[in-house]
């Protein structure tokens, strides 16, 4: 029974994740978002979710899966014989905020079994998955940032371009 | 029937013990007669035919070896294939 007084919960309730990336990876989201021109909860919950259904980088990660995982009706196969995957960290690191609605996070959660990882940690490996992998970057430029000047584009383009090592600094 | 007072089994029969016998004694006392020269033929036979079969042989070993040489040339012809490199696959990432 509720007790009078307490507030009741929203159905449709977010659930908090807060990913530890190492600082030179949360400069990059930092930066892709500003130049995106959205919140960096918003962009790192896009590349998690559009992430966890892509092709190229499920078949980037399915090497480390150690059980099945289903996307797309399409079946990534595991072998749980695998070794688990160890996430190294560089010294300094620091974490992120995500919000992912309750489906979303069921996702999540789903590629964190594949992976024999927690959510967190999956939403983390998501992310940095996600940011290198050219091909993903292309198709999420497509889809997310067409409506941004011409002059934005250029600058993502170069920024990105520098991300992957293709233009040195 | 009747071959010189036998009948024609008993007949075959003494031509083929006649005939043997004049082949393996008659050869060995009388040189020239038909036994001998019979013999000869069959050993000149043997002997071309060892000959002809050791040719045979030799001519294939060489062929052979012919075969293995030219595999070996035109294996990637005669280069040295590089050995791909397999990606050892890692279970660790780097943040």
């Amino acid at each position: 029974m509720k007790e009078e007084g307490e507030r009741k919960i929203r159905s449709d309730k977010k659930v908090d994740v807060k990913p530890t990336l190492s600082i030179e990876l949360k400069n990059s989201l930092y930066t892709f978002s500003y130049l995106c021109n959205e919140p960096v909860k918003d962009v790192a919950e896009k590349l998690c979710l559009d992430g966890a259904v892509s092709k190229v980088v499920i078949d980037d990660i399915c090497k480390w899966f150690r059980r099945s995982y289903q996307y797309n009706n399409v079946i990534a196969v595991g072998d749980a014989d695998r070794p688990k995957l160890k996430i190294n960290y560089s010294s300094q690191t620091s974490k992120v905020t995500i919000r992912f609605k309750r489906e979303d996070y069921d996702l999540i959660c789903n590629l964190a079994h594949a992976l024999d990882l927690t959510p967190t940690s999956t939403a983390a490996l998501l992310i940095r998955v996600s940011l290198r992998n050219i091909e993903f970057m292309q198709q999420y430029c497509t889809k997310h940032l067409m409506d941004l000047s011409n002059e934005r584009k250029k600058k993502i383009d170069v920024f990105l371009n520098e991300l992957w090592g293709l233009i040195k600094k | 029937m009747k071959f010189f007072a036998f009948d024609p089994i008993t007949a075959i029969a003494l031509a083929v013990i006649g005939g043997y016998l004049t082949l393996v004694f008659g050869a060995e006392s009388k040189e020239g007669s038909i036994a001998s020269v019979t013999k000869n033929i069959f050993k000149a036979g043997v002997t071309k035919l060892d000959e002809s079969m050791q040719n045979y042989i030799e001519e294939k070993d060489e062929e052979m070896l012919e075969k293995m040489k030219a595999v070996k040339r035109t294996g990637a012809r005669g280069e040295v294939k590089p050995i791909k490199k397999v990606e050892k696959e890692t279970y660790e990432i780097d943040m």
